[in-house]
Protein backbone atom coordinates (compact mmCIF):
# COMPACT_ATOMS: atom_id res chain seq x y z
CA UNK A 1 0.00 0.00 0.00
CA UNK A 2 2.93 2.83 0.73
CA UNK A 3 4.51 2.02 -2.98
CA UNK A 4 1.79 3.49 -4.59
CA UNK A 5 1.03 6.31 -2.19
CA UNK A 6 4.89 7.43 -2.46
CA UNK A 7 4.64 6.74 -6.01
CA UNK A 8 1.93 8.85 -6.30
CA UNK A 9 3.03 11.75 -3.94
CA UNK A 10 6.69 12.05 -5.64
CA UNK A 11 4.46 12.64 -9.59
CA UNK A 12 3.03 15.44 -7.32
CA UNK A 13 6.04 16.54 -6.29
CA UNK A 14 7.39 16.58 -9.85
CA UNK A 15 4.36 18.62 -11.26
CA UNK A 16 4.54 21.31 -8.72
CA UNK A 17 8.43 21.54 -9.47
CA UNK A 18 7.51 21.93 -13.11
CA UNK A 19 4.76 24.13 -12.53
CA UNK A 20 7.44 26.37 -10.45
CA UNK A 21 10.19 25.98 -12.64
CA UNK A 22 8.13 27.04 -15.85
CA UNK A 23 6.89 29.84 -14.26
CA UNK A 24 9.99 31.47 -12.66
CA UNK A 25 11.78 30.64 -15.93
CA UNK A 26 8.75 32.06 -18.28
CA UNK A 27 8.60 35.11 -15.75
CA UNK A 28 12.42 35.82 -16.19
CA UNK A 29 12.01 35.76 -20.64
CA UNK A 30 12.01 39.42 -22.50
CA UNK A 31 9.92 37.11 -25.13
CA UNK A 32 8.02 35.22 -22.04
CA UNK A 33 4.91 33.18 -23.47
CA UNK A 34 1.11 34.19 -21.97
CA UNK A 35 -0.12 30.88 -20.84
CA UNK A 36 -3.35 31.34 -22.78
CA UNK A 37 -2.73 32.37 -26.49
CA UNK A 38 -4.72 33.81 -28.92
CA UNK A 39 -4.38 30.71 -31.13
CA UNK A 40 -8.14 30.76 -33.15
CA UNK A 41 -6.84 33.83 -34.35
CA UNK A 42 -3.27 32.98 -34.90
CA UNK A 43 -2.87 32.99 -38.55
CA UNK A 44 -4.88 36.10 -39.17
CA UNK A 45 -2.69 37.89 -36.52
CA UNK A 46 0.52 36.23 -37.62
CA UNK A 47 -1.01 37.33 -41.36
CA UNK A 48 -1.27 40.79 -40.29
CA UNK A 49 2.38 40.96 -38.52
CA UNK A 50 3.91 39.88 -41.26
CA UNK A 51 1.95 42.00 -43.71
CA UNK A 52 0.26 39.04 -45.68
CA UNK A 53 -3.05 40.56 -46.89
CA UNK A 54 -5.97 39.05 -45.70
CA UNK A 55 -8.92 38.69 -48.40
CA UNK A 56 -12.39 37.31 -47.57
CA UNK A 57 -15.18 35.07 -49.67
CA UNK A 58 -16.50 37.88 -51.43
CA UNK A 59 -13.01 38.79 -52.58
CA UNK A 60 -12.00 35.23 -53.89
CA UNK A 61 -15.17 35.43 -55.69
CA UNK A 62 -14.17 38.76 -57.58
CA UNK A 63 -10.65 37.63 -57.92
CA UNK A 64 -11.61 34.60 -59.81
CA UNK A 65 -13.28 36.47 -62.24
CA UNK A 66 -10.17 37.86 -63.54
CA UNK A 67 -8.16 35.11 -65.63
CA UNK A 68 -4.87 35.72 -64.43
CA UNK A 69 -5.59 35.17 -60.60
CA UNK A 70 -3.95 31.97 -59.32
CA UNK A 71 -5.17 30.09 -56.34
CA UNK A 72 -2.98 27.90 -54.91
CA UNK A 73 -4.26 25.47 -52.38
CA UNK A 74 -1.57 24.61 -49.67
CA UNK A 75 -2.77 21.31 -47.90
CA UNK A 76 -1.11 17.61 -48.65
CA UNK A 77 -2.03 16.54 -52.57
CA UNK A 78 -4.54 13.88 -51.26
CA UNK A 79 -6.59 16.62 -49.59
CA UNK A 80 -6.90 18.87 -53.02
CA UNK A 81 -7.63 15.68 -54.73
CA UNK A 82 -10.57 14.79 -52.25
CA UNK A 83 -11.96 18.68 -52.42
CA UNK A 84 -10.37 21.77 -53.91
CA UNK A 85 -12.33 25.79 -54.65
CA UNK A 86 -12.33 25.48 -58.68
CA UNK A 87 -9.57 27.01 -60.36
CA UNK A 88 -7.11 26.54 -57.63
CA UNK A 89 -3.60 24.76 -58.20
CA UNK A 90 -2.32 22.13 -55.90
CA UNK A 91 1.00 23.19 -54.02
CA UNK A 92 1.37 21.86 -51.01
CA UNK A 93 3.27 23.32 -48.61
CA UNK A 94 6.10 21.10 -48.17
CA UNK A 95 6.89 20.25 -51.59
CA UNK A 96 6.39 24.03 -52.60
CA UNK A 97 10.48 24.87 -53.18
CA UNK A 98 11.06 21.55 -55.03
CA UNK A 99 7.97 22.15 -57.24
CA UNK A 100 8.70 25.96 -57.98
CA UNK A 101 12.13 25.08 -58.52
CA UNK A 102 11.29 22.79 -60.78
CA UNK A 103 9.10 24.89 -62.75
CA UNK A 104 6.23 22.50 -62.73
CA UNK A 105 4.09 25.41 -61.40
CA UNK A 106 3.99 28.13 -63.73
CA UNK A 107 3.71 31.77 -62.22
CA UNK A 108 4.66 34.90 -63.27
CA UNK A 109 5.80 37.45 -60.25
CA UNK A 110 3.65 40.20 -60.08
CA UNK A 111 0.72 37.65 -61.15
CA UNK A 112 -2.84 38.18 -58.35
CA UNK A 113 -2.28 34.90 -56.32
CA UNK A 114 -4.53 33.82 -53.71
CA UNK A 115 -3.40 31.11 -51.44
CA UNK A 116 -5.72 29.04 -48.47
CA UNK A 117 -5.63 25.91 -46.51
CA UNK A 118 -8.48 24.16 -44.82
CA UNK A 119 -9.93 26.71 -42.52
CA UNK A 120 -8.57 29.34 -39.87
CA UNK A 121 -6.89 27.31 -37.72
CA UNK A 122 -4.52 25.86 -40.24
CA UNK A 123 -1.16 27.97 -41.45
CA UNK A 124 0.00 25.65 -44.54
CA UNK A 125 -2.01 29.01 -46.56
CA UNK A 126 0.22 31.57 -44.47
CA UNK A 127 2.87 29.43 -44.90
CA UNK A 128 2.97 29.09 -48.46
CA UNK A 129 2.24 32.73 -48.52
CA UNK A 130 5.62 33.71 -47.09
CA UNK A 131 7.50 31.35 -48.41
CA UNK A 132 6.60 33.10 -52.16
CA UNK A 133 6.90 36.47 -50.88
CA UNK A 134 10.49 35.48 -49.84
CA UNK A 135 11.30 34.06 -53.66
CA UNK A 136 9.89 37.56 -55.08
CA UNK A 137 6.00 37.37 -55.84
CA UNK A 138 5.36 40.48 -54.89
CA UNK A 139 1.21 40.29 -55.00
CA UNK A 140 0.26 37.08 -52.56
CA UNK A 141 -2.70 37.39 -50.67
CA UNK A 142 -4.00 35.11 -48.06
CA UNK A 143 -7.88 33.40 -47.63
CA UNK A 144 -7.11 32.46 -44.65
CA UNK A 145 -10.97 30.46 -43.78
CA UNK A 146 -9.77 28.80 -47.24
CA UNK A 147 -12.02 25.85 -47.74
CA UNK A 148 -14.10 25.57 -45.22
CA UNK A 149 -15.14 28.71 -45.60
CA UNK A 150 -15.39 28.03 -49.26
CA UNK A 151 -17.99 25.47 -49.01
CA UNK A 152 -19.59 27.27 -45.71
CA UNK A 153 -20.67 30.36 -48.67
CA UNK A 154 -22.77 28.01 -50.58
CA UNK A 155 -19.84 27.33 -53.36
CA UNK A 156 -18.95 24.45 -55.60
CA UNK A 157 -16.08 22.12 -54.74
CA UNK A 158 -14.18 20.28 -57.21
CA UNK A 159 -13.32 16.58 -56.41
CA UNK A 160 -10.22 15.05 -58.38
CA UNK A 161 -10.93 11.92 -59.65
CA UNK B 1 29.50 -22.55 -6.79
CA UNK B 2 29.77 -22.40 -10.20
CA UNK B 3 26.25 -21.92 -10.11
CA UNK B 4 26.40 -18.81 -8.04
CA UNK B 5 28.84 -17.18 -9.82
CA UNK B 6 27.39 -16.95 -13.19
CA UNK B 7 23.92 -15.84 -11.40
CA UNK B 8 26.64 -13.20 -10.34
CA UNK B 9 27.74 -12.03 -13.76
CA UNK B 10 24.22 -11.77 -15.12
CA UNK B 11 23.25 -10.37 -11.90
CA UNK B 12 25.96 -7.74 -12.85
CA UNK B 13 25.50 -7.50 -16.20
CA UNK B 14 21.71 -6.48 -16.28
CA UNK B 15 22.83 -3.89 -13.81
CA UNK B 16 25.46 -2.43 -16.36
CA UNK B 17 22.56 -2.46 -18.81
CA UNK B 18 20.11 -0.50 -16.61
CA UNK B 19 22.79 1.56 -16.35
CA UNK B 20 23.51 2.04 -20.09
CA UNK B 21 19.40 2.30 -20.73
CA UNK B 22 18.76 5.05 -17.91
CA UNK B 23 21.60 7.06 -19.36
CA UNK B 24 20.83 6.75 -22.34
CA UNK B 25 17.18 8.03 -21.61
CA UNK B 26 18.29 10.57 -19.74
CA UNK B 27 20.50 12.39 -22.54
CA UNK B 28 17.58 11.28 -24.41
CA UNK B 29 15.08 13.24 -22.91
CA UNK B 30 17.22 16.26 -21.98
CA UNK B 31 18.13 16.89 -25.80
CA UNK B 32 14.52 16.36 -26.16
CA UNK B 33 13.51 19.16 -23.27
CA UNK B 34 16.06 21.48 -24.05
CA UNK B 35 14.98 23.19 -27.19
CA UNK B 36 11.13 23.28 -26.11
CA UNK B 37 12.23 25.03 -22.87
CA UNK B 38 14.67 27.49 -25.30
CA UNK B 39 11.99 28.09 -27.55
CA UNK B 40 8.59 27.68 -26.08
CA UNK B 41 7.19 30.09 -29.05
CA UNK B 42 8.04 27.68 -31.28
CA UNK B 43 7.05 24.57 -29.75
CA UNK B 44 3.64 25.91 -29.01
CA UNK B 45 3.04 26.27 -32.53
CA UNK B 46 4.36 22.57 -32.53
CA UNK B 47 1.72 22.01 -30.18
CA UNK B 48 -1.38 24.05 -32.14
CA UNK B 49 -0.13 22.11 -35.73
CA UNK B 50 -1.59 18.65 -33.74
CA UNK B 51 -5.10 20.24 -33.39
CA UNK B 52 -5.78 18.19 -30.63
CA UNK B 53 -5.43 20.42 -26.95
CA UNK B 54 -8.02 23.37 -27.27
CA UNK B 55 -6.61 26.56 -28.07
CA UNK B 56 -6.57 27.80 -24.12
CA UNK B 57 -4.11 25.25 -23.24
CA UNK B 58 -1.55 25.31 -26.12
CA UNK B 59 0.40 27.61 -24.13
CA UNK B 60 0.33 25.86 -21.16
CA UNK B 61 1.68 22.58 -22.59
CA UNK B 62 4.40 24.32 -23.86
CA UNK B 63 5.44 25.85 -21.36
CA UNK B 64 5.38 22.87 -18.87
CA UNK B 65 5.80 19.86 -21.37
CA UNK B 66 9.82 20.78 -21.47
CA UNK B 67 9.95 20.53 -17.78
CA UNK B 68 7.99 17.29 -17.18
CA UNK B 69 11.12 15.93 -19.86
CA UNK B 70 13.99 17.30 -18.07
CA UNK B 71 12.53 16.50 -14.41
CA UNK B 72 11.08 13.02 -15.66
CA UNK B 73 14.67 12.43 -16.93
CA UNK B 74 16.92 13.97 -13.62
CA UNK B 75 13.89 11.69 -11.69
CA UNK B 76 15.10 8.10 -13.48
CA UNK B 77 18.95 8.79 -12.30
CA UNK B 78 17.72 8.98 -8.50
CA UNK B 79 16.79 5.33 -7.10
CA UNK B 80 13.92 6.80 -4.95
CA UNK B 81 12.80 8.46 -7.62
CA UNK B 82 13.28 6.09 -10.69
CA UNK B 83 9.64 4.67 -10.46
CA UNK B 84 8.37 7.99 -10.73
CA UNK B 85 10.28 9.52 -13.78
CA UNK B 86 9.55 6.42 -15.43
CA UNK B 87 5.80 6.67 -14.98
CA UNK B 88 6.13 10.06 -16.04
CA UNK B 89 8.35 9.49 -19.04
CA UNK B 90 6.04 6.35 -20.50
CA UNK B 91 2.84 8.59 -19.80
CA UNK B 92 4.32 11.27 -22.37
CA UNK B 93 5.50 8.76 -24.54
CA UNK B 94 1.78 7.11 -24.72
CA UNK B 95 0.50 10.55 -24.84
CA UNK B 96 2.95 11.63 -27.84
CA UNK B 97 2.59 8.10 -29.51
CA UNK B 98 -1.38 8.37 -29.04
CA UNK B 99 -1.58 12.05 -30.95
CA UNK B 100 1.12 11.00 -33.68
CA UNK B 101 -1.45 8.11 -34.66
CA UNK B 102 -4.28 10.45 -34.70
CA UNK B 103 -2.85 12.51 -37.23
CA UNK B 104 -1.56 10.30 -39.12
CA UNK B 105 -5.20 8.89 -39.64
CA UNK B 106 -6.34 12.12 -40.41
CA UNK B 107 -3.68 12.16 -42.73
CA UNK B 108 -1.88 15.91 -41.52
CA UNK B 109 1.46 16.24 -42.36
CA UNK B 110 3.09 18.21 -39.29
CA UNK B 111 6.61 17.93 -37.58
CA UNK B 112 6.74 15.33 -34.65
CA UNK B 113 8.51 18.41 -32.60
CA UNK B 114 10.03 15.57 -30.86
CA UNK B 115 13.88 16.38 -30.57
CA UNK B 116 13.91 19.32 -33.12
CA UNK B 117 11.54 22.45 -33.81
CA UNK B 118 12.73 23.23 -37.12
CA UNK B 119 9.79 23.06 -39.72
CA UNK B 120 10.01 20.11 -41.91
CA UNK B 121 13.04 18.60 -39.99
CA UNK B 122 10.77 15.34 -38.23
CA UNK B 123 7.27 14.70 -40.49
CA UNK B 124 5.38 12.29 -38.15
CA UNK B 125 4.99 8.59 -39.65
CA UNK B 126 4.99 5.08 -39.24
CA UNK B 127 8.51 4.59 -37.94
CA UNK B 128 7.88 7.51 -35.33
CA UNK B 129 5.07 4.94 -33.69
CA UNK B 130 7.75 1.95 -33.35
CA UNK B 131 10.60 3.79 -32.10
CA UNK B 132 8.05 5.60 -29.56
CA UNK B 133 7.32 2.10 -28.52
CA UNK B 134 10.66 0.72 -28.57
CA UNK B 135 11.57 3.53 -25.89
CA UNK B 136 8.45 2.82 -23.76
CA UNK B 137 9.58 -0.92 -23.37
CA UNK B 138 12.83 0.87 -22.65
CA UNK B 139 11.38 3.21 -19.81
CA UNK B 140 9.89 1.21 -18.36
CA UNK B 141 12.16 -1.79 -18.15
CA UNK B 142 15.03 1.08 -16.91
CA UNK B 143 12.60 2.20 -14.38
CA UNK B 144 12.07 -0.84 -12.34
CA UNK B 145 14.35 -1.04 -9.07
CA UNK B 146 17.89 -2.29 -9.58
CA UNK B 147 17.80 -6.12 -8.40
CA UNK B 148 19.66 -6.43 -4.89
CA UNK B 149 21.17 -9.60 -5.84
CA UNK B 150 23.26 -7.68 -8.56
CA UNK B 151 23.80 -4.51 -5.72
Amino acid sequence: MKRPYNLLLRLLFLLLATIAAACTLNNLRSDRLPWRGDWEKHVENRARQTGVPLIGLHTVRQALMIPSTRLLDARPTADFRAGHIPRATSLPIDHAEELIAAMQIDLQREQPIITYCARNDCDEGLELALFLRRIGFTNVTLFAGGLTEWRAGGEAVEVEL
Amino acid sequence: MACRRRSGGGGTLKLHLLLIARLFLVALFLYAGLPKLLTPQDFALVVFRFHLVPDAAINVIALLLPWLEIFGAIALLLPSWRAAGAALLSFMLLVATTAIIINLVRGLDIDCGCFTLKPGASPIGLWLIFRNLALLALTLWAGRSTPAAAQ
